[in-house]
């Protein structure tokens, strides 16, 4: 189960200090535009990652060689067996049932990359609201909404998902719900820390002294300068996602059959661990599209930080 | 101090009351009837009633709440039918398990994270930093239970070093341990390794160099001080994902630890069970919590208490 | 005042530093030479911008990537330092030479006691029993005047005030009692008062120990009763070098000229306005084409040679006096009143 991702260094975080003085970095050279060579090679390889799944997601009814869902009669040996990767038709493959691998792959792609765009974005807007408002209304309003988030960020929300996947069933709604549930508080924070940070800048009170109110400033002035950060979020909080699906598929808690889902897959294979693709690969499609989600958010951060040098010690 | 910590248990016993009223409305909004289920298929209108009547189901909502709430600060979480036992007793048992792998995880996550991400940060570019890198991004892109697979396949299955699952050695929880605990590991070392190059660029570092103190030093001693207080910090929100990880890795090597029940709770929709291993584990995790805060507060004493 | 001259104990030849900037790389120190003899107080001033930190923190290989530093020569107490190599700079940090930051608490852990970082830095360079080196940490702290010091070994950094900080750190300074001291800015975080005890204090260690000191200031007034010599920096550039007492009262190069008049002092007609030196320090990855200064220079009357050329430091009217200025003799000479090159 990974950890939620973390966007830099931790000042942000309430009750942290800064035990020395700020460090005397050397100039680092800028990216200025956002030319693929200002951003190096690591987020353009996430972005081809990325898009060769995209694609797969959204053409695998054009694309796959077989039915995700039939058990093909030739798809398991003669004596009852799975097909190992490497035998054709079946390039990857087949599982207990007979059906082929690199299909159910490329099906399972859907699940992956709905729940890499549907939940995040969710989540990423209840961060947004709810930090934003805290930051920037204050009063008891932060500091309930501060300890709420901080709480809510300690619990095994896991758990508590999962109990409501019990109850409720693991309809999609529910899923999703999920999702967000154990995703949103840690953007949260770091939407409050940045709208602190925002409100103390010369625009923003400018915009007050024009007598904008508070909604609007939030809205038209300090929304658009988190932009970045949140974008980068996004990424990284795209892999997160689709590890938790995962793991709730392991359970048998995600999305449902017939839609083949890697994290489900994974299941299947974890009992037959002597035809050992059967969880390899799902596990590999996972690790690829997460890294790419990852190369990509992280490339990103690299390019909107100053670069830290090496130090001689 | 004495204000602090009371201010902290205060709002770890009013969370609890929060994940406790939810757990009560989760269990009220289960389709299925819970007397049914006791009773079964063939049982007659009068024992419905009568184990309704026992159950306190017929009871109005509040009065329900109340006597839940009653129940579960008296650590009575209720009879398991599935395990025929008391829930709390359960509890009792596998709670130690999940205890266990947690420290091993921890020391797994930090016996790796901290030197890694110290070692990386003092040759930052370098050929170690480059190749943990791309290590680290694999390992936080991989679900710990697949990881715990693949660990069973190969030093299990392939090579039988380890066995293949529970609790019946010592050995057993080096696997599990590795699964729960790496990526963390990765995660720590690059958060460690960023941390501390920021502060390898800080004038009071400047000053040690200046002074001729040496390499090993300036990383062990100062250093690591430093990076210390925000891994503490982060340590907060670790316990709960932990906690979540327990389920998926508990049930991979089927460690009989508070994970494992949850899934067999679900599995088998033994609902008391369900929450009150929610409930146990919340109390676990916010305390832990406070524990971690309080050696943060211990370590360095600047730290403001919010 | 200059002591002793045996071997200087800091030669530096040829020095540059370059740092990567948004359009190429920006030199930020440009040829700088320095030689410093033993128990000499030197001083290097300039604007802030004036590469005089950088050449500073260069000595001591403090300079960390991205950027370069190149040198022809940096000789310090006899030893060789190659800006490329590291390890030439970790046998002499603490025990050669040894720095002072502009900003004590900067330099101070918060965590530890400063008996602790006084025992820790000692220990680095000898191999001394913890009480050995105890007793050495409060012979330190007399010696930089800390009353008290045998209960005050105990105390943490944020127990003194910033003046006795500063103290602290000079004794930390001292622990393996190195023939060369750097300050950087010592005196610029300290209030007037404190900042005077804090130069009388390092010019009596310097002539007790027979240390010599370079020290680097934005504030002239270091200059009177502490250094001997001096070095004018100006983008990058020593413009001015010589004995304080031949430079103070009449400076060779404009620059220095400006920056002297312009220096706040008690007159006695308060009438006139404090002059000024027009426009801005240049930007290092844009200097003007020529003598860096001409823009700015009421000496150089639009001449073209100052737009063209470069000057070079050289020997102007005295052995040892060096200025980069094509018409140093004419500031020199008194052609010009004692307040030209400054603008009203």
């Amino acid at each position: 189960m990974s950890v939620p991702a973390m966007l830099g260094a931790p000042d942000a975080l309430p009750g942290s200090t800064e035990l020395y003085s700020a460090p005397a970095a050397a100039p680092a050279a800028r990216p200025r535009r956002w030319t693929p060579r200002a951003l190096g090679a690591a987020p353009l390889l996430g972005t081809a990652i990325i898009a060769v799944f995209l694609v797969s997601a959204l053409f695998a009814p054009l694309l796959a060689p077989h039915d995700p869902n039939y058990q093909y009669f030739d798809g398991l040996s003669l004596t009852g067996e799975p097909l190992p990767p490497g035998s054709p038709p079946y390039l990857l493959g087949t599982d207990t049932l007979g059906r082929d691998m690199l299909s159910r792959l490329m099906y399972g792609a859907r699940v992956a990359v709905f729940v890499a765009v549907v939940p995040n974005a969710l989540a990423l807007f209840l961060a947004l609201v709810v930090g934003a408002i805290a930051g920037a209304y204050g009063g008891w309003l932060e500091t309930g909404l501060m300890r709420f988030t901080e709480t809510m960020m300690v619990l095994p929300t896991f758990l508590l998902a999962l109990a409501l996947l019990t109850v409720l069933g693991p309809g999609l709604g529910v899923v999703v719900g999920s999702l967000v549930l154990v995703s949103w508080t840690y953007p949260a924070r770091v939407v409050y820390g940045e709208t602190l940070r925002l409100r103390e800048t010369a625009f923003v009170e400018a915009a007050r002294a024009l007598g904008a109110g508070t909604p609007r400033i939030i809205v038209r002035h300090i929304v658009p300068q988190l932009g970045i950060i949140l974008l980068i979020y996004f990424t990284l909080n795209a892999a997160t996602m689709v590890l938790l699906e995962a793991g709730l598929g392991f359970l048998g808690f995600g999305v449902q059959p017939p839609t083949p889902s890697w994290g489900a897959m994974i299941n299947q294979g974890r009992d037959v661990l002597f035809w050992p693709w059967l969880m390899l690969e799902p596990g590999i499609c996972l690790a690829l599209l997460g890294t790419g989600f990852y190369l990509v958010g992280t490339g990103l951060q690299r390019a909107t930080g100053s670069r830290l040098y090496r130090v001689q010690l | 101090m004495g204000r602090y910590l009371l201010r902290r248990l205060g709002a770890i016993l009013l969370t609890l009351l929060v994940v406790a009223t939810i757990t009560f409305t989760l269990t009220v909004l289960i389709p299925t009837d819970p007397a049914r289920t006791i009773v079964g298929p063939k049982g007659t209108p009068e024992q419905l009633a009568l184990v309704r009547q026992r159950l306190g189901l017929d009871d109005p909502l509040p009065m329900q709440y109340a006597r839940y709430l009653g129940d579960v600060t008296r650590f009575d979480f209720g009879y398991s039918y599935g395990y025929r036992q008391e829930v709390r007793d359960i509890l009792v048992d596998r709670l130690p398990y999940t205890a266990i792998l947690a420290a091993a995880a921890l020391l797994v996550q930090f016996g790796i994270g901290v030197p890694l991400g110290l070692l990386t940060a003092a040759r930052a570019d370098g050929v170690a930093d480059r190749l943990t890198l791309v290590w680290t991004m694999l390992t936080i892109s991989l679900p710990g239970f697949w990881i715990g697979l693949v660990l069973l396949y190969l030093f299990a299955f392939r090579l039988p070093f380890f066995p293949l699952g529970g609790a019946s050695e010592f050995r057993s929880v080096v696997l599990p341990a590795l699964a729960l605990g790496l990526p963390g590991a990765a995660w720590y070392s690059r958060l460690i390794r960023d941390t501390a190059l920021q502060n390898l660029h800080s004038e009071f570092v400047q000053a040690l160099r200046a002074r001729g103190i040496s390499a090993r030093t300036i990383l062990g001693k100062h250093v690591l001080r430093t990076t210390i207080s925000p891994v503490l910090t982060m340590m907060a929100i670790d316990f709960g994902v932990f906690l979540g990880g327990a389920v998926l890795v508990e049930s991979v090597f089927a460690w009989p630890g508070l994970g494992l029940t949850a899934y067999e709770a679900m599995q088998r929709a033994d609902i008391s069970l369900l929450m009150a291993t929610v409930l146990v584990g919340s109390l676990f995790v916010l305390v832990l919590n406070l524990l971690a805060d309080l050696a943060r507060i211990w370590i360095d004493p600047r730290v403001r208490l919010v | 005042m200059s002591a002793s001259s045996n071997a200087p104990i800091l030669e530096v030849r040829g020095l540059s530093v370059r740092f990567p900037g948004a359009n190429g790389p920006v030199t930020v120190v440009d040829g700088v030479d320095l030689t410093v003899f033993p128990g000499q107080r030197f001083a290097i001033v300039g604007e802030s911008g004036s590469g005089k930190s950088v050449t500073l923190l260069s000595v001591l290989g403090l300079i960390d990537p991205p950027g370069e530093v190149r040198a022809d020569l940096i000789r310090l107490n006899g030893h060789d330092l190659d800006p490329n190599d590291n390890e030439t700079f970790k046998r002499v940090r603490g025990r050669d030479v040894a720095l002072v930051m502009q900003d004590p608490l900067a330099a101070l852990s918060p965590v530890f006691s400063i008996g602790d970082q006084l025992v820790e830095t000692i220990r680095a360079h000898r191999p001394a029993p913890r009480r050995a080196a105890l007793a050495e940490a409060i012979e330190l702290l007399q010696a930089v005047d800390i009353p008290d010091p045998h209960r005050r070994v105990r105390d943490y950094p944020h127990q003194f005030s910033g003046g006795m900080r500063q103290r602290v750190a000079i004794a930390l300074a001292l622990a393996c009692e190195p023939p060369l001291l750097l300050a950087d800015e010592p005196t610029t975080a300290l209030d007037v008062t404190i900042s005077a005890q804090m130069i009388d204090l390092m010019r009596r260690l310097s002539e007790e120990r027979g240390m010599a000191v370079v020290m680097v200031s934005h504030d002239l007034g270091v200059l009177a009763g502490f250094a001997g010599a001096m070095a004018v920096m100006y983008a990058g550039r020593v413009v001015e070098q010589g004995e304080v007492d031949r430079v103070y009262p009449n400076p060779a190069h404009p620059y220095t000229r400006a920056l002297l008049a312009s220096q706040p002092r008690i007159r006695e007609s308060q009438r006139e306005r404090l002059p000024v030196i027009p426009g801005q320090p240049p930007d290092p990855a844009r200097l003007p084409q020529g003598c860096s200064f001409h823009p700015r220079c009421s000496l150089s009357q639009g001449r073209e040679i100052c737009q063209q050329d470069a000057p070079h430091l050289r020997h102007v009217a005295a052995p040892a006096r060096w200025a980069a200025c094509h018409f140093a003799e004419e500031q020199l000479l008194g052609a010009t009143p004692a307040r030209a090159g400054v603008a009203r």
